[in-house]
């Protein structure tokens, strides 16, 4: 390494010191002709050389134009150098727009694949879509056939509830009127004079108490009525607490009370006559209207 | 043997001929380049080098109406040297459009490849 180093500087220095020799010698002969087409030329060339691209996609193009550029260097008069380095330039140009056309054809043949890769995702999606849709109407038409079926179950339950409920109320020996079921609860049924009730109201109370927890949207409204006897504040007085009665022991068996509505009438409402003892016993009552669900007492 | 000496003595006599009619320097009409050239040019234009190359379709196209100038007057070497730049252009040109054709292609494929990919994420 050491030996070679030594020898090529050797070698510069004679180079060196013969350049100016030979120049005396030959004149300006052996001086290399540059005119600026040439160097047009020369930078055309150097684009392709910069890039290893090129001369890998042109290869033909290439080496022609540097075998036309060394040409070109080679020429010795200017005439002939303008026209030679014309050449070299436009073969240079013409390397790298026919490798850019190779690139470009490439790239082509990727772009296609991938445009075929983009369409078979497509159709695949849509054929995916397709079924999730079909799917999903499947469903839609089962759920519907479910609620169907709910649905008519849900009626034939409401109706034999209110089969059930019909004949509930026919064993509390209600009278169905617009407002509800009206029951009564006769005179007999309370000590005279007090608003206590006697044993053989209990039961009808423990009956309406059992209706009423059966169907919890139904509320309920007492009215008390009494005959003509005695003064109408008390007899007013009386219907409230008899009715008043009622709702306690509707409450004593669980029911909510605000369920229960109450209200005194007094001799107000007869239903028979004040002049015989029948219709004033008959008067003497307490009615008890299960309301319908949608009405308000 | 025989022919290539009638060969040489013609050669030798078609030299005699040149050197006494003093057509030496002149030499022969570049007619076939001529051809050729006009032919290249031709194909250029059919590539659409109007649309891709105009410029070096124009300089070809001078630089043929200047060889054939100097055909007529006799100046060959001219001539000839202006129809091999004629050709350098043309074959310039028609790379020129051939590789301006192809990027195009580039992009309207990717184009067409962007738009499938964007109708496929709308109906995601």
């Amino acid at each position: 390494m050491i030996q070679h180093h030594e020898n090529s500087f050797f070698l510069r220095k004679i180079l060196l010191l013969s350049g100016p020799v030979i120049l005396l010698l030959g004149g300006c002969a052996t001086e290399p002709l540059v005119t600026p087409s040439l160097e047009q030329a020369r930078s055309s060339f150097a684009i392709i050389e910069r890039n290893p691209d090129i001369p890998a996609n042109a290869e033909v193009a290439a080496y022609e134009a540097k075998k036309s550029l060394q040409l070109a260097e080679q020429a010795e008069d200017v005439q002939t150098q303008e026209h030679l380095s014309y050449l070299a330039e436009r073969k240079s140009r013409t390397a790298i727009a026919l490798a850019e056309k190779a690139m470009a054809e490439k790239q082509v043949q990727r772009l296609a694949e991938e445009k075929e890769q983009v369409l078979l995702k497509a159709r695949e999606f849509q054929i995916e879509k397709a079924k999730k849709e079909l799917e999903a109407r499947k469903q839609k038409l089962e759920k519907a056939g479910r609620e169907a079926e709910e649905a008519r179950r849900q009626a034939e339950l409401s109706e034999a509830k209110a089969r059930k409920m019909q004949a509930e109320i026919a064993e509390l020996k209600g009278k169905q009127t617009d407002r509800g079921v009206v029951l009564t609860l006769g005179d007999v049924l309370f000590a005279t004079g007090r608003a206590t009730l006697m044993p053989g109201a209990i039961m009808t109370v423990e009956k309406l108490a059992e209706f009423l927890q059966k169907y919890p949207d139904r509320k309920v409204l007492i009215e008390g009525h009494t005959d003509s006897v005695g003064k109408a504040e008390y007899n007013m007085f009386l219907s409230q607490r008899r009715a008043d009665a009622v709702r306690s022991a509707l409450i004593d068996q669980g029911i909510s009370p605000e369920r229960i509505s109450t209200k005194g009438y007094g001799e107000t409402y007869p239903v028979a006559s004040n002049k015989s003892a029948v219709g004033r016993q008959q008067n003497r009552r307490v009615e008890i209207v299960v309301l319908n669900p949608e009405a308000n007492p | 043997m025989i022919k290539i000496r009638r060969r040489m003595k013609s050669i030798l006599a078609v030299g005699i001929f040149m050197v006494a009619s003093g057509c030496a320097g002149k030499g022969v009409a570049p007619d076939e380049q001529m051809a050729a050239t006009e032919r290249i040019i031709n194909q250029a234009k059919f590539r659409n080098a109007t649309v891709y190359a105009p410029l070096e379709l124009k300089l070809a196209d001078e630089k043929l109406k200047s060889a054939k100038a100097a055909s007529e007057a006799e100046n060959y070497d001219l001539a000839r040297q202006l129809l091999s730049e004629a050709q350098a252009e043309a074959n310039l040109a028609m790379a020129k459009s051939e590789s301006a054709k192809t990027r195009q292609l580039v992009k309207e494929l990717q184009e067409s490849i962007e738009t499938l990919k964007n109708e496929v994420e709308r109906n995601q």
